[in-house]
């Protein structure tokens, strides 16, 4: 018996483990730094409109389209937070802290949009969407497809989806001011909060705006021409 | 972690373990062997190669002819055609050759079975060697002339195992099994460089009589039904005895393959039902070092392998349910849109198992090249997709089943013979 062959097979299959576990790590944490950035670059670029708001009250409302944060930006955030969420769990510390951060930048974002609506005279497409993952929404999964679906659809909608369990202040006094509740899913259209699935078409009938005006090829240009 | 990702990396980290202990075992081994080809012929010993049969007017004429184009003595080589009942023209077939070649002799007998046969044979056999070759199964003509190279080198070897290949696959599942049957040329060397063979099979193993004669009582009963898998029971009575099993992966013995997906399952069923019954006669073996490698390691990766394939399998069969339940609920909600399928870096999967199946499918590959080199043989690049891509999916369908009937101890009765 060579019991140093066990030894050294077993030496090199931990090695191997070891080192496919680096490599997952850093790709992993590759595709984390992508999401921060992409969070710091949202989170710079509301601070730089807040202050140019607020500089120059005279702004003109053209130059401030220009520099708001697109809508296609915040889905694609949405989207990579969503696939980071699914590969490392919804307990995953850096994930959860990510979602904190986004939810936050969502929400500075919503104020300055209604900020420029007051001042431009804009009518913003807004959805807010609250969901849980904690098991107890069996049609959150469901809503959030179609809610991509429009949001790929129509860039002149804007989407805020909020994980309602994640106990910020901010969230909460959100939660409240739209008398969410604990009923999942729940969509604030227009002003009005809905409780429970909204369907493609039901959406739709909420929005009328969005049938007649954008589709993802043109809502850039409707965007900016704003 | 969850339960089932924390179960598939162990899972994983075991399959790595075997597959780097075969591959160093082997490379290291490798240079040390030196084997002399030189033999005089008439030292050679005497053999007899027993053919059981039943049902197989179809091969058994390809069989015989085979056998009787082997490069050996004629005078020191004999063959019994055993019919073990047969309803075809099996017996009509077996005794035209016998007419026209001195060497083959038949033996008649009611239907009983492989084991039954084998001992029948066993009876009128006087030869220092005796082997079997099932009667689907063609081998080379140098192939015994290379086998009983380590019966006369090494004294203390008690059987020859040959290289099994797959003769004319015609379809996806027989392209797939040659891949297989090429994994078990490497998996038998490696085996044997550890004196760990455990499976003697029914195409070509060659025995030192003496040697099984005294491993039975009173050498009688010396084939065992054993649950349907003879040539298992066969070689872990060797084991369990410390006699020596060798392997020769030059003497290449081809056979028929199953070619339907209901065919293979059967055969399968018996395969994998038939180790794990007798594993379990012999359980007293596994983790047992005065059984060597074989206690130490074969048995217990082995069963391992059972249980961890029919695990992932379950595991796989509920993450592709639910996918399945996903894309059906996406595609019933929004219709089907292009950006279901997004092909940024950013979503492809780089999770550690990624990485480990990536590093077990290049020593699949190593393996299969080491096969080809030591059979002689080429790598077949479409072989081995069909391998990668199907065997993994379709193994634990036998496995599952399989395991079921030991539990339930329901044996697979759908083969009389083979």
């Amino acid at each position: 018996m060579n019991y140093k062959r066990y030894l050294w097979s077993f030496l090199i299959t931990s090695t191997i483990f070891a080192t496919a576990i680096v490599i997952s790590n850093k790709l992993n944490e590759a595709k984390l730094g992508q999401v921060r950035a992409m969070e710091d670059k949202m989170s710079i670029d509301i601070l730089s409109l807040e202050t140019q708001f607020d500089l120059l009250q005279e702004l003109s409302c053209t130059q401030i389209s220009n520099n708001s944060i697109l809508s296609s930006e915040l889905s694609n955030l949405a989207h990579k937070l969503s696939y980071m969420e699914s590969q490392r769990g919804t307990s995953d510390a850096e994930v959860i802290r990510l979602k904190r951060k986004y939810s936050l930048l969502q929400i500075k974002d919503l104020l300055l949009i209604q900020k420029i609506s007051a001042k431009c005279g804009t009518e913003p497409t807004v959805i807010l969407y609250f969901y849980s993952n904690a098991g107890d929404c069996k049609d959150c999964t469901k809503q959030g497809y179609v809610l991509t679906k429009l949001g790929d659809e129509h860039n002149s909608l804007r989407v805020y989806s909020f994980d309602a369990n994640l106990d910020m202040t901010a969230l909460n006094t959100l939660l409240k001011i739209h008398n969410i509740g604990k009923t999942y899913p729940s969509l604030v259209i227009n002003g009005e909060t809905y409780k429970g699935f909204k369907s493609l078409d039901e959406i739709q009938k909420l929005l009328p705006q969005l049938s007649d005006t954008d589709t993802s090829t043109s809502s850039k240009k409707v965007e900016q021409d704003r | 972690m969850t339960v089932d990702t924390t179960l598939v990396y162990i899972l994983l980290y075991i399959s790595l373990y075997f597959e780097v202990f075969l591959l160093t075992s082997f490379i290291t081994y490798k240079k040390q062997q030196k084997h002399s080809n030189k033999q005089s012929r008439n030292k050679l010993p005497t053999a007899t190669i027993i053919v059981p049969c039943y049902n197989e007017e179809k091969t058994l004429g390809g069989t015989l002819d085979s056998l009787l184009a082997l490069d050996y003595p004629k005078d020191k080589l004999k063959i019994a055609v055993v019919n073990d009942g047969s309803k075809d023209k099996t017996q009509q077939i077996a005794e035209y050759f016998a007419t026209r070649h001195s060497q083959i002799k038949v033996l008649n007998k009611k239907n009983g079975g492989k084991a039954s046969a084998m001992n029948l044979a066993l009876k009128h056999c006087n030869t220092e060697l005796v082997g079997c070759l099932d009667a689907d199964s063609f081998v080379e003509p140098n192939a015994l002339l290379l086998m009983t190279k380590h019966f006369m080198h090494d004294s203390n070897i008690s059987a020859v195992t040959p290289a099994i290949m797959v003769h004319k696959p015609k379809n996806i599942l027989q392209l797939m099994q040659r891949a297989e049957y090429m994994v078990g040329v490497f998996m038998r060397r490696a085996f044997d460089m550890l004196d760990a063979i455990v499976v003697t099979p029914g195409p070509f193993t060659i025995f030192r009589r003496e040697h099984i004669l005294s491993i039975s009582n009173n050498g009688t009963n010396v084939w065992r039904h054993a649950h349907g898998t003879e040539d298992y029971e066969m070689g872990l009575r060797l084991q369990h005895n410390h006699k020596k099993i060798a392997n020769e992966p030059m003497a290449k013995v081809l056979t028929i393959s199953p070619k339907t997906l209901y065919a293979l399952y059967r055969q399968r069923i018996r395969w994998v039902y038939g180790f794990l019954m007798n594993t379990i006669d012999y359980r007293h073996m596994i983790g047992n070092k005065r059984y060597g490698n074989v206690g130490l390691f074969v048995l217990p990766f082995a069963l391992i392998s059972v249980v961890g394939a029919t695990t992932l399998f379950g595991i796989l069969i509920y993450k592709t349910i639910n996918s399945l339940i996903d894309f059906y609920t996406r595609v019933s909600t929004v219709g089907i849109s292009w950006s279901m399928f997004n092909i940024e870096w950013f979503y492809i999967n780089t999770s550690t198992s990624i990485f480990i199946m990536l590093t077990l499918l290049s020593i699949i590959f190593t393996i299969l090249y080491y096969s080809a080199q030591m059979s002689k043989t080429k790598v077949r690049i479409l072989d081995t997709l069909v391998y990668i891509l199907l065997y993994g999916f379709i193994s634990p369908l036998w496995l599952t089943g399989a395991t079921a009937r030991a539990i339930t101890k329901s044996e697979s009765k759908w083969r009389v013979i083979r």
